[in-house]
């Protein structure tokens, strides 16, 4: 056997460039076949909360109208649930969309809209009947941002689902304050929101985070109550 | 977040990409397998360097004299390299049926040249004391070397009998370098001859020098070497040899770094070697090996720091509701939240290419090991292992510290 004293040039492996090829275009399929997928599951996923929302939306006409027609005696049927359950569980998965998507998808951003609008109108409705029906019900208008200026957003966030597993009384409407709608525009204005976190309660404005003890003490709550 | 994102799908598309021209190499090659019958079996001196094994070498030497291979044609060298304890005496127990030497400690390489120079084989063999073989390791190696060109033949290794979550790890890492040795083969870019009963032509240690006795990484050193020079290393996928693999952190973490760090160093050493004139090994895998270290490093790194945050904010969240957590254990099953998003499909299809990879590498290594729990253990923490090993071996390389191993200080590499 001859052995080289030097480096020299022997029939040295490589891989097939046609292998390279096959490999590359094998990946680009699983790729495109990945983000196919991805798409696939977002659209059903969007398509879900259209159906959600849709199903919120005729809850709370239904509530509204169901107010009007027993005239007589409103209060009898008055059931806050369904329609607020609704509209919470629609929140949680827009902003599990939010995040998949991103903040400035469209069709996120347009479902947003819908919702703080419909928000709204639950919130003035729940205001008006608890009052006429002398209901104790704890509305919470709680103003947010997802941009990096506010870090305490997403704590209060926290605090204010722990407070509404605490108490069936307190329901609480979120409200993304650099969403541009008329409706959140009006409400920043009544209540004079300037920062974010901001809570409404009792028209009454609170500036900066609160912590569950805060709220407690001005929901006038027990702790466990 | 859109950088790690973006830096995520290109790791992963590489690691993807990387994953098929093996698989696809196993496609094309996979009548090829199988090992070559020899016409001729050669002299072959086997030489076991020890330090400080009394407990593991009676257990190596026994796996040697068990070879289904012709004895006349077996020499069996047995190097004490200076050690402290009991190995030289359980040595010499053998000294009827192998070549006994002792020398003053100087590390593995320099026992292994020792050995080179006593021996009378045609084929070199080296064994580590802490391992063992299957007794036709050696006859299902020597059909490779009918191949002039080929001048070394690495072997299966296997963890023995895993039992620590470490052990268990180490054990599908091995199964998958069966599969990723034999693939590599087969594209010319092994860059390691194992310690664990590696072949090799005398003639090329005649040639080329032995053994690198001021190199940490010695076996990563020669197969770099033979591949500077063109010559080819070949892989016997059923030539099994079995190590026990360290069971504890820190004697794990301290192989896991001399081994990493001898790779950086014996890749600076033959840089020369990333060009097309070395084929597949220039311009795919030494490249890819850094890139692919490079991803994992950072990847886990943002991973991590993303569980420290989460872990932080947790706290944070539930110190300002008093840590009341039973309010917060409700838990509505909603097919929603379980539809997957793109990092998850990415992660389900490397995991079903390396699933694949696994199970090639049990098949053309006859494995019958349960391996489900194992697969598992590696695949939640081989990940971070891995990572922080290649990231310490890197700091360091860059601090130039000292390793010490098998009583010898490695810092002068």
């Amino acid at each position: 056997m001859v052995f080289p004293g030097k480096r020299i040039k022997m029939d040295i492996r490589s891989i097939p460039r046609d292998r390279f090829l096959a490999a590359f275009f094998l990946t680009a399929f699983i790729f495109v076949l990945a983000i196919l997928l991805n798409n696939y599951f977002n659209e059903i996923r969007l398509n879900r909360l259209n159906s959600i929302y849709n199903d919120a939306r005729i809850d709370v006409m239904n509530a509204e109208v169901q107010y009007n027609i027993l005239s007589e005696n409103p209060c009898l049927a008055l059931n806050f649930e369904p329609m607020t359950n609704e509209l919470f569980e629609l929140g949680g998965k827009l902003t599990t969309m939010e995040d998949r998507l991103g903040k400035d998808n469209e069709e996120v951003l347009n479902l947003k809209k819908y919702y703080s609008i419909l928000e709204a109108k639950q919130w003035l409705f729940l205001k008006k009947a608890s009052k006429e029906c002398k209901i104790n019900t704890k509305p919470i208008l709680f103003f947010y941002s997802n941009e990096e200026d506010c870090k305490n957003c997403e704590q209060q966030g926290f605090v204010l689902s722990y407070i509404r597993k605490i108490s069936k009384d307190v329901y609480v409407y979120s409200f993304d304050a650099n969403l541009d709608t008329s409706a959140i525009r009006a409400l920043k204005l009544t209540y004079n929101i300037t920062d974010v976190p901001s809570l409404v309660v009792d028209d009454n404005t609170y500036m900066g985070f609160m912590d569950a003890d805060d709220l407690f003490e001005i929901l006038n709550m027990e702790e466990h109550e | 977040m859109a950088f790690f994102l973006i830096l995520a799908y290109i790791a992963a598309f590489f690691g993807i990409f990387s994953s098929s021209i093996f698989l696809l190499t196993f496609y094309e090659n996979k009548e090829r397998i199988a090992n070559p019958k020899p016409k001729k079996l050669l002299k072959t001196s086997i030489i076991v360097p020890a330090f400080n094994e009394e407990s593991r070498i009676r257990k190596t030497v026994e796996s040697l004299l068990n070879l289904n291979y012709p004895k006349e044609l077996i020499e069996i060298i047995l190097v004490d390299d200076g050690s402290t304890d009991n190995t030289l005496n359980e040595m010499k127990e053998f000294s009827d049926k192998a070549i006994v030497l002792h020398k003053k400690n100087g590390g593995k390489a320099s026992a292994l040249n020792i050995g080179i120079e006593k021996s009378n084989g045609e084929i070199i063999v080296s064994l580590d004391a802490d391992s063992f073989v299957d007794k036709n390791a050696l006859i299902n190696m020597m059909g490779y070397f009918e191949n002039e060109k080929c001048v070394a033949v690495t072997p299966s290794m296997k963890i023995w009998k895993p039992k620590t979550i470490l052990q268990r790890i180490q054990f599908v890492e091995f199964m998958f370098g069966i599969f990723l040795r034999k693939m590599s083969a087969f594209l010319g870019c092994i860059n390691v001859t194992p310690g664990p009963f590696s072949a090799y032509r005398k003639s090329f240690f005649r040639e080329h020098g032995g053994y690198d006795e001021k190199n940490l990484t010695e076996d990563i050193e020669v197969a770099l070497r033979i591949q500077a020079n063109n010559f080819e290393i070949e892989n016997s996928p059923n030539a099994f040899s079995y190590t026990p693999g360290p069971s504890k952190f820190k004697p794990l973490f301290k192989q896991r770094v001399r081994w990493y760090l001898g790779f950086i160093n014996n890749t600076l050493k033959y840089k020369y070697m990333f060009s097309r004139r070395y084929g597949t090994l220039g311009i795919f895998f030494l490249p890819s090996a850094f890139i692919f270290v490079g991803f994992a490093i950072f990847l886990t790194g943002y991973f991590i720091n993303k569980i420290i945050t989460n872990v932080y904010k947790g706290f944070i969240d539930l110190l300002s509701i008093n840590f009341d957590l039973f309010k917060l254990l409700s838990f509505r099953f909603d097919t929603f939240y379980l539809t997957p998003n793109m990092v998850t499909i990415v992660t389900i299809l490397s995991l079903i290419v390396t699933i694949l990879a696994v199970y090639i590498a049990r098949r053309i290594s006859e494995d019958k090991e349960r391996i489900a729990l194992s697969f598992l253990l590696s695949t939640i923490f081989y990940p971070f292992l891995f990572s922080m090993w290649w990231l310490i071996s890197f700091i360091y390389k860059l601090l130039d510290k000292d390793i010490k191993w098998n009583g010898v200080s490695w810092k002068k590499d």
